[in-house]
């Protein structure tokens, strides 16, 4: 179990002008993803142009947070520093539930931790939500998660 | 415009490979590249393209070319350092390929050399983005473990989508180790069997340790020159027939479908070029970093249907006497793998073209496909290479 509250060494996002939208939004727990207003694209992560169009006429949409588990792994070797005492820990990606399929057909797909969870139920295609973890005091960034959703 | 196609005539590794500690990197890539041109019969004061590769420069040399040209004594026409990873060496025959059918250079010289065993023995990590910046600011804080966590996911993906199992991908393990018993220079020489590699320690699951490639020393190099130089004593030269490249993504979360690397649409361009068809391989050089590695590319290479390539590797045909003969050298996971692999599939079926592949070689080879990785499954180029004229 990752325990959120005592961070340690662990990467921290670095914050750049583009990124910043969607870590102030986590910030607020809020999940936002960035739509193109051109074509309707919704692309994570969030850039200074549309992936499928180029158009810079973009906007970011508050999301429910609710997705499926697209793949997973359980890391056996602390992949970055910090996570030594950590292993096993489990690493996924998460499909974000869309209203409408992309112009360019690619998911809204986040890397995250599956929280709440044994890993032996792990399994593809399980229904998540969002929830936001706070990592560090300074800056203050909430680390989104992903936890099953009971249905 | 001169009208002139190129060649590869040299290929060859450094002197040594696997566990390497006495020599630097950049020893490793000059033995390799003196070999290669010796092969080639050319002197190395007539390269004028040189194209490298170096595990570790990156983050410590600002033009790593500039640096192996000054090492090498070598001032040349036109030089590259792009770098795309285990699919570095095929961007790198393509430019010096263009660039000699366009008689800008005559004399091309591609190099790698990497030290990541002996680095990890002498506490010196390769290279590794050291903080979350950019697209891994999304990415590293959840633990990422680069790259193998990115093969790990593919093969879950693929292994849910398929009805494929653990033990299923071990049998490319298993078909690989029994070339690289035919390879004196193969790191791992000894038997191995499906419950050794399910019993080997658990990395990345579903990846144990025996799905991944070894960590080694070695350097690789090949030289081109155009098909109408002849040179006394050089080794049979060979063609390249087909050619293409592809990176489509960098960290995986941007990849579409973790299992549809874009080898397919290299390997379809590489046929087409060549005027053949998957049926037409006699002997195939896949990329294998991991043992997932392996099955997507046979697949999107044509050698096998999709879900299918784990039946085609524990039917038999893909070891040495087989009708599918896969990674004739041993491969990434028993002969060697410094920090990348690339340039070493194509020196094996530059030897499996030429017949001199020893005791792994295929029976009357004309036609070897040769495909390179890199990054987590970002970057993908196939070659095909046929006897010369």
């Amino acid at each position: 179990m990752i325990n959120y509250d005592d961070w340690g060494e662990k990467p921290v996002p670095a914050i750049d002008p583009e990124s910043e939208p969607y870590w102030q939004a986590a910030a607020d727990e809020r999940l936002v993803v960035q739509r193109c207003r051109d074509c309707d694209e919704r692309q994570f992560y969030p850039r200074s142009l549309c992936r499928h169009c180029r158009s810079t006429n973009l906007t970011m949409d508050d999301h429910a947070g609710e997705g499926r588990i697209y793949s997973y792994t359980v890391c056996h070797v602390p992949g970055q520093s910090g996570y030594e005492d950590d292993v096993p820990y489990n690493f996924a990606l998460v499909d974000l539930d869309l209203p409408s399929e992309n112009p360019s057909g690619a998911p809204v797909r986040l890397p995250t931790h599956i929280v709440g969870t044994d890993t032996n139920d792990l399994t593809i295609g399980l229904s998540v939500k969002v929830k936001f973890e706070r990592i560090c005091a300074d800056p203050e960034i909430r680390l989104p998660v992903f936890r099953p959703l009971k249905s | 415009m001169v009208e002139r196609d190129a060649v590869i005539a040299g290929a060859a590794e450094s002197n040594e490979v696997g566990r390497v500690p006495d020599k630097s990197v950049f020893q490793l890539q000059a033995e390799a590249s003196l070999n290669a041109l010796e092969d080639a019969s050319v002197a190395p004061e007539d390269v004028d393209g040189l194209f490298i590769q170096g595990a570790g420069f990156r983050d410590r040399f600002h033009f790593p070319q500039v640096t192996i040209g000054e090492y090498l004594g070598i001032t040349p026409r036109i030089s590259s350092s792009n770098d795309m990873g285990g699919a570095t060496a095929y961007g790198h025959v393509e430019y010096a390929k263009l660039a000699i059918e366009a008689g800008v250079i005559d004399t091309a010289l591609i190099t790698y050399g990497s030290t990541n065993y002996s680095d990890r023995k002498r506490g010196t990590r390769p290279n590794r983005p050291e903080s979350a910046i950019f697209n891994r600011q999304f990415q590293d804080p959840y633990g990422f473990v680069s790259p193998i966590a990115a093969y790990a996911l593919a093969a879950r993906r693929y292994m849910h989508e398929y009805d494929v199992s653990e033990a299923d991908l071990a049998e490319i393990a298993v078909s690989t180790r029994e070339w690289a018993k035919r390879n004196p220079k193969a790191m791992m020489q000894g038997d191995l069997t499906v419950e050794d590699v399910l019993e080997s320690p658990p990395v990345c699951d579903p990846l144990n340790k025996l799905d991944c490639c070894l960590i080694s020393d070695a350097g690789g190099a090949l030289v081109l020159t155009p098909a109408d130089q002849s040179r006394d004593g050089a080794s049979p030269p060979v063609c390249i027939s087909g050619l293409a490249q592809a990176h489509t993504h960098d960290v995986i979360y941007q990849m579409d479908d973790l299992t549809r690397p874009a080898a397919r649409r290299t390997s379809d361009a590489a046929y087409e070029m060549a005027g053949i068809e998957p049926s037409d391989v006699d002997v195939a050089q896949l990329y294998d970093s991991f043992t997932i590695t392996t099955a997507l590319l046979t697949e999107a290479v044509g050698l096998a249907d999709p879900g299918e390539a784990t039946a085609l590797f524990r039917s038999g045909e893909t070891k040495p006497g087989g009708s599918t003969p896969i990674n004739t050298s041993g491969g990434g996971l028993s002969y060697l793998h410094p920090g990348t692999y690339g340039i070493f599939t194509i020196i094996e079926a530059v030897r499996q073209v030429r017949g001199t592949a020893g005791d792994r070689q295929v029976p009357d080879v004309e036609t070897a496909l040769a495909h390179g990785v890199g990054g987590r499954l970002s970057t993908q180029a196939t070659m095909i290479l046929e006897v010369a004229g």
